[in-house]
């Protein structure tokens, strides 16, 4: 407790800081923005102090202010995006405030401006070596998505972005594909200087017998309307500030800041969400098998009333047929095309965030206050987010600086879906499951009168409303993420900052299972609950030192040098009871059984010191060195202490030669080396505990060999760049070529389990991707009267390849899912699937056996289905702009890839696919489909094996028997993932002032806003954009649920004082 | 402050940092508090009795797979492995969970018995681990064996030669007749985690020797010379005497640790009896019946024909005996009803001294006492003249019929004396593939293949091939 101690502490000094403590050899310049043709004040324009590491960005109304400016005459520069750059000469006096205006006249396009780069150092665009990208935090709360990494889609070049469907579920992002085996690929998140989390433990829960629930990735906790900016570290320098885990790219956060004069602003957004694509279903025959059905009691009494397939009689030509709800009696047995589409509701989602900033010349300051709550599609599903963000900053004398960043955040779920194979998904129940049923019917009756599950069978499925109404689960986060700093300017070139920063969260979480659950493994007869607790803990301290000591002539030099300390903790526990003394008291002492029980701790720390140097020369040519070591506690002694560099440099061309069309022009290239540590416990055999045998108490060698000997990883990469901005700025391109390879990766590589183990932890493999992004920006056209139409596009493309791996080690298998392997083998690329295929002629064709189903045994070929990654990425967004009016559209697309979908495998095997219908288009008058020899079925394209030769297949075969047979045969299941989406649409009006001065309200936005709106895939069912958890093995599709899409108004409003 | 006193204070906090910085005592913190690095063998000991169990008498393997090549049972609405359509993740778990499982547990218990010197420790390790080598040679003919379990040990190579059954058969009986020879009642016993004797080493010595019937009578068509010495050796050495010398693991009605069929049937319900074994019953009267299977919903005894696509209605056919399919049902690894049939076969070959009929009756009596069935209705059937013994040919097939009997449950035993004897004459499915021949092996697991491609190459090599219809070694009949 000893640092929320002290961060209180220097909480209550900062808001006890006398405004007004006005610094001596120093003055501030502020003022406004404005355009200069219309008057109307200009936010985000970035104002800065040339030959100053000084700046600052406009705030809404317009208004900026910069401190701590050494007195002098001084140049201030001021640049915005679409506006000719100003500059103006100012002379600041010691303690006094100048005022200057700042009227931007409208050209080209202007992208050179400041860039937040590590460690929160603001740097001039022209200064970079290596690829920054910056997200502005308008772009993420535009049209707001609850997972801020959702939100990122087709905003970044290079970013390879997998969601989930439920709200609240994992969004996955890669940049620059996967550097690590079997490890973490996903970028390190950094809020405000403090690496923060992204995972929320998956480990509770995960090994005890039924589906996960995707609790989501951690980042999404934050409340997108606090983020100021977002700036992404494609490369793997960033790590040279970071440390190892930015070896994956870097997502830094900075949050909003007090501004000078006080504001408040409130935002508002409510949106509605609907299914963007459910299955196709057929709606021609009902429940059952062989075209035969009858209900007696949902478990095999009556004719297939346990079959929860859709193979039975034809349905609404007349037939009266018992069902579950009917007592016995026959009952029409009709289609009830929109069943599944009646179970979803309709989303309601608001979001409501008010911010309220204020500040001085000496001290600032930040509150904001977040509101998520969405009612979801899903019966019962409810997630909710609130969280309270402050932000302070102070000088507490000339030369001491401090900064407080502080978020609070609590997360409350209810009811999340399942995911997966499992009776616990309701998807899963609409696929094994008869296209007769009403849902409505299941909707207003739960129980039997005996307190059974009333449903529509009783042998393997739930009632869906049962899976999501009285099988329950909540989970609830609390977690803090702070950072305080302290920086002492020594004298004008030499300053020094100390930072600690802590993300901490706690989580528990709880699921019930009620009794009379079907078909769930680990719920016995009473019923049954699982509870669990995660906490997890990253410190970070750190200090550094700047010196930018003023060399006369031509040279500018910055030299950093600091260390750094991360502690990371985690525990969980968590405990699972399969069933209950008295059925509905979910309690530890009504437990029947012995509790199964799980409990981990684990810490680790890095220590690390690092330097990094800039040597400028005439403000065009620029080089960067850096250097770090790390001392990891993972890693054996002797081996634990690694070095890596990295040296990149920029040449601004266009200030050297002139050249037609190009005002600005710049060439970079950079090489950078990344040390890696390994998991903790990688060194020591471990035992494993048993659940006690009968009261006998039991233990296991562990199946994973530990090596005493493991070296640390590294990651060697180098890019090469430039960004050309021609025809008056107005056309603006960012290329960039990159290569990186990882070398002695720490892998828990297979080994033969002869010896005993499976794995062994070994340094092995080595994966190679290159890859190019590209970046557009364009205005074709800007009419004198207001109106404007921008263009931004981005296209990335990666290739990956899998070089060694250890010895005669031939692949890693990263996780297999129904006859479906993703792999890292050697010589292919990463994520390549492995499945059975068709078995086919020389030719070509399906050779079909003496069934006439395509041929499917064990001699069927294995071989490459696909791999999950796309082949490139990109996206194209539109800002049309005129007077107060402005539209976005943003599109973005995937294109390649392969997804290995379960729900058309499993729906075509069930027959409630509209996949399943091709052969039994006819029926008898009992509605049975009529048999082959009757010209039945169908004849299957491909070829017969007659006395050794093949001749074109003339066997019929039946529907049923047709469309089940293909389950074995992943190559039919494995579908190009190719999309396009219509991912945001946002028309938006500014409130003119004469209408909003009469509310007394300063300023005043209204917008219909819209996301996930159109979907254009080939794929049949689902939505290819899918991610079944956030790990590396990605392409596996089952039970997906429908993706959201979401439409609403946002309001803005900026009370007046 | 001044700039000294400024640049002083950032001097201290640098060297601060950098002495923190210097990796000591980083390594403490990667001591797992989670997990011991070191247990005792009496920890180890029950994970390994309840894991072989639960691998060689649970659902996957013996109900799924050589239970329906048997047919004893039957599957439904997913009749794959009864139609001999074999993936590879349905073998290559077992193979994994064999050897990084039990066998590696057994190897450590071995290794901790030689470090303590307790002979005890030892002679179970080894018997346990000659129970479950041989489980595995029988499904896979050559295996791993010698160089086996060894990866601590040497972790540079992680490649394991494959030994010919032929020299792991000769491996298991000397280690199992020098565990029997060195188990000592006097010397220390162990006191805790011996599930299946409570540490009465007695019996574990009349196990090891009851094994080497078992394992000696394997070799009853390939090498029936040794057969015959080591099975006479062993019956001098003691063998069962009884029922209560069974080995067998008590499953516990707690909710958890309970049969694995009863496990696996609380959540499925998709086998049934086969219609072979319900057809052999009812052709015998035997009174067995209602044991092994349920009746259907109209009260008739109807058995599922193996690998028939046209799937009936479960409620129409048998269901597994509750008996068979409850919580608290035992595993019987071996059972004094197995020793008596033994005897009877080696007593009808000359191998051994005693009355081949004799036996087989006492061996059926015991058999069906256990499970119940009345004094009275054991003799009835003992009357009736189907069951009477005949003596010669025709008296070993009505020894191997009614073994097939006895060992429902023990899947992998009846599957492997099937082949052995070739009784049954078991028929395909309709349905089959693998050219409706029933599969005699379980190929190799596709991991080995990639992890460990020169040692299995080789091994199929050696044996002419490992597919579904290549028989093992000691099978030529």
């Amino acid at each position: 407790m000893m640092k929320w101690r002290w961060m209180a502490a220097l909480l209550v000094v900062l808001a006890a800081v006398p405004a007004g403590l006005t610094g001596q050899a120093s003055g501030t310049v502020s003022g406004t923005a404005i355009d200069a043709a219309t008057g109307r004040p200009l936010s985000g324009a970035q104002v800065m102090i040339v030959n100053t590491p000084l700046g600052a960005l406009t705030r809404a109304d317009g208004s900026f202010e910069i401190r701590s400016i050494p007195a002098g005459q001084h140049t201030v520069h001021a640049i915005l995006m679409g506006y000719r750059a100003d500059d103006q000469e100012v002379m600041v006096t010691a303690g006094a405030t100048v005022n200057i205006t700042i009227s931007f006249e409208l050209t080209g396009v202007e992208l050179e401006g400041l860039v937040v780069t590590a460690l929160g150092i603001q740097r001039q665009e022209r200064t970079l070596t290596t690829s920054v990208q910056q997200v502005g935090g308008d772009q993420l709360s535009r049209v707001p998505d609850p997972n801020v990494v959702a939100a990122l889609s087709g905003k970044l070049a290079g970013a390879s972005i997998f969601n989930s469907n439920t709200a609240g579920g994992s969004s996955r992002i890669v940049i620059r594909g996967a550097n690590s085996l079997t490890g973490n690929n996903q970028p390190l998140f950094v809020v405000d200087g403090t690496p923060v989390s992204n995972s929320v433990g998956s480990g509770v829960f995960g090994s005890r017998g039924y589906a996960a629930i995707d609790y989501g990735n951690a980042i999404q906790d934050l409340n997108a309307n606090d983020i100021e900016s977002i700036s992404v570290l494609k490369g793997p320098n960033a790590a040279a500030l970071y440390g190892s885990r930015a070896a994956n790219g870097a997502i830094i956060i900075t949050t909003k800041k007090g501004r000078g004069s006080r504001g408040v602003t409130a935002t508002s957004t409510l949106t509605f969400e609907s299914p963007l694509r459910l299955p196709e279903y057929q709606n021609e025959y009902g429940q059952g098998w062989n075209g035969r059905y009858s209900y007696v009691d949902g478990k095999g009494g009556g004719t297939y009333d346990d079959y929860d397939e859709s193979w039975g009689p034809a349905l609404d030509m007349g037939l009266m047929i018992p069902q579950f709800f009917s007592d016995g009696v026959p009952v029409p047995w009709v289609s009830h095309p929109d069943n599944v589409r009646d179970f979803f509701e309709t989303g309601v989602t608001s979001v409501t965030s008010a911010a309220l900033s204020m500040g001085s010349e000496s001290a600032s300051a930040r509150l904001s206050l977040g509101n998520f709550d969405q009612d979801g599609m899903l019966p019962s599903f409810r997630l909710q987010r609130r969280t309270i963000g402050v932000n302070a900053s102070g000088s507490l004398s000339e030369k001491l600086q401090a900064q407080v960043s502080f978020q609070y955040l609590n997360v409350d779920g209810k009811n999340r879906p399942g995911q997966g194979y499992s009776s616990d998904n309701p998807m899963f129940g609409f696929v094994w499951s008869g296209r007769q049923i009403d849902t409505q019917i299941l909707k207003s009756r739960l129980y039997n009168p005996d307190g059974s599950q009333f449903n529509w069978n009783n042998r393997w499925n739930n009632n869906p409303y049962w899976v999501t109404g009285v099988n329950q689960n909540w989970d609830s986060r609390d977690r803090v993420i702070g950072t305080g700093s302290v920086t002492y300017q020594v004298n004008p070139w030499l300053s020094a900052t100390v930072r600690s920063g802590t993300d901490w969260y706690q989580d528990h979480r709880k699921r019930i299972f009620a009794a009379g659950t079907l078909g769930q493994s680990g719920v016995d007869p009473n019923g049954a609950f699982g509870e669990g607790n995660v906490f997890h803990q990253e410190t970070n301290s750190d200090f550094l030192v700047t010196a930018t000591p003023d060399l006369e002539g031509d040279f500018t030099v910055t030299v950093n040098a600091g260390g750094n300390r991360r502690d990371t903790e985690y525990r969980s526990n968590d405990v699972y009871v399969r069933n209950l003394v008295i059925p509905g008291l979910y309690d530890l002492g009504n437990a029947a059984v012995t509790p199964e029980m799980g409990d981990w701790r684990e810490k680790q720390r890095v220590n690390s010191l690092y330097g990094a140097a800039q040597l400028g020369f005439r403000n065009y040519l620029f080089v960067d060195v850096t250097g770090r070591n790390d001392w990891s506690s993972t890693l054996p002694e002797g081996q634990n202490s690694y070095f890596y560099p990295s040296v990149s440099a920029s040449f601004v061309f266009s200030d050297l030669v002139e050249m037609p069309a190009l005002t600005y022009g710049k060439l970079r290239a950079g090489w950078t080396a990344v040390g890696n540590d390994a998991a903790a416990f990688s060194l020591v055999d471990p035992y494993v505990a048993n659940t006690p045998f009968g009261g006998v108490p039991r233990y296991s060698a562990s199946s994973s060999l530990r090596n005493f000997d493991l070296k640390p990883e590294r990651t060697e990469a180098w890019e090469a760049g430039g960004e050309f901005r021609l025809l008056d700025d107005r056309l603006g391109l960012d290329l960039t070529y990159y290569r990186k390879r990882t070398i002695n990766q720490i892998v828990p590589a297979q080994i033969s389990a002869l010896t005993g183990f499976t794995s062994r932890f070994v340094n092995a493999g080595t994966i190679r991707n290159s890859g190019i992004e590209a970046q557009v920006t364009a205005t074709p056209v800007r009419l004198q009267n207001g109106f404007e139409w921008e263009v931004f596009a981005n296209y990335s493309k990666n290739n990956s390849m899998v070089e060694d791996l250890y010895g005669e080690l031939e692949t890693i298998v990263l996780d297999s899912y129904y006859g479906v392997s993703v792999e890292a083998r050697k010589g292919e690329p990463y994520g390549q699937m492995y499945g059975r295929l068709y078995a086919r002629d020389g030719a070509g064709n399906i050779v079909v056996g003496s069934n006439g189903n395509p041929q499917n045994s064990s001699s069927n070929p294995v071989g490459v289905v696909g791999n999950y990654n796309p082949d490139w990425i990109g996206a194209i967004g539109n800002r049309f702009h005129y007077k107060a009016f402005d539209l976005n559209v943003l599109i973005d697309t995937r294109q390649g890839g392969t997804v290995f979908s379960m729900t058309n495998r499993y729906g075509q095997r069930s027959g409630v696919l509209a996949l399943s219908l091709p052969g039994r288009e006819e029926h008898d008058a009992n509605g049975v489909p009529i048999p082959t020899s009757q010209g039945g079925g169908l004849i299957v394209p491909g070829v017969m094996v007659v006395a050794g030769d093949t001749v074109p297949n003339t066997i019929r075969t039946a529907a049923q028997s047709y469309h089940r047979s293909l389950s074995g045969i992943a190559e039919a299941f494995a579908y190009d993932a190719s999309f396009v989406k219509l991912r945001e649409v946002r028309l938006g009006i500014e409130v003119p002032r004469s209408f909003t001065d009469r509310l007394g309200v300063a300023q005043m936005s209204l917008a219909l806003i819209g996301r996930n709106l159109l979907l254009w895939a080939d794929i049949p069912n689902i939505d290819p954009e899918t991610a079944l958890n956030s790990g590396n093995a990605q392409g596996f599709e089952w039970g997906q649920l429908p993706s959201q899409r979401s439409y609403g108004l946002a309001v803005s409003i900026t009370p007046g004082f | 402050m001044n700039t000294r006193d400024g640049l002083r204070t950032v001097t201290v906090w640098v060297l601060a940092a950098a002495l923190g910085a210097c990796g000591d005592g980083l390594t403490e913190l990667n001591v797992n508090p989670n997990e011991p690095v070191s247990v005792g063998a009496e920890f180890l000991l029950p994970s390994a009795i309840v894991a072989g169990a639960e691998r060689l008498h649970g659902s996957s393997l013996n109900m799924d797979m050589v239970g329906l090549w048997v047919q004893h049972y039957a599957e439904h609405r997913y009749t794959i492995e009864d139609r001999y359509e074999i993936t590879d993740g349905a073998v290559s778990g077992h193979w994994t969970n064999l050897y990084a499982g039990p066998l590696r547990n057994l190897y450590e218990v071995v290794e901790k018995g030689k470090e303590a010197d307790r002979a005890n420790v030892v002679a179970v390790g080894t018997i346990l681990e000659s129970w479950l080598f041989q489980a595995a040679t029988d499904l896979w003919g050559d295996v791993g064996y010698a160089q086996a379990l060894l990866g601590r040990d040497s972790p540079a190579d992680m490649t394991v030669t494959y030994d010919t059954q032929e020299s792991i058969y000769e491996g298991l009986l000397a280690n199992l007749q020098a565990a029997a020879t060195m188990i000592s009642p006097a010397a220390p016993k162990i006191t805790q985690g011996d599930l299946i004797y409570g540490g009465n080493m007695d019996r574990w010595r009349k196990f090891a020797n009851s094994l080497r019937l078992r394992v000696a009578m394997r070799l009853s068509e390939v090498d029936p010379a040794t057969a015959s010495s080591v099975f006479s050796a062993a019956l001098g050495a003691g063998v069962f005497t009884s029922s209560a010398d069974d080995a067998m693991v008590r499953f516990v009605n707690n909710g958890v640790d309970v049969h694995p069929i009863f496990g696996y049937e609380r959540n499925r319900d998709d086998h049934s009896i086969s219609a072979t074994l319900v057809d052999t019953l009812k052709s015998l009267s035997d009174p067995r019946l209602p044991i092994y299977a349920r009746p259907n919903q109209s009260g008739q005894y109807v058995g599922t024909r193996n690998g028939d696509m046209s799937d009936p209605p479960l409620a129409q056919v048998s269901r597994i005996g509750t008996y068979f399919s409850s919580a608290a049902t035992p595993a019987v690894i071996m059972s004094y009803a197995e020793v008596l049939f033994l005897r009877a076969e080696a007593a009808e070959r000359g191998w051994a001294a005693g009355d081949a009929a004799a036996l087989y009756r006492e061996a059926i009596t015991t058999a069906m006492s256990q499970l119940g069935v009345a004094a009275g209705d054991i003799a009835t059937y003992l009357g009736r003249s189907r069951i009477q013994y005949r003596g010669g040919q025709a008296g070993l097939e009505q020894i191997w019929l009614q073994k097939w009997l006895a060992l429902f449950g023990n899947g992998p035993e009846a599957y492997a004396e099937w082949r052995r004897t070739g009784v049954p004459h078991l028929q395909a499915g309709p349905d089959a593939l693998n050219n409706g021949v029933i599969p005699v092996r379980l190929p190799y697991p596709d991991r080995e293949r990639s992890l460990n491609r020169l040692a299995v190459e080789a091994a199929i090599a050696r044996q002419g091939g490992a597919t579904l219809s290549s028989p093992v070694w000691w099978d030529v009949r």
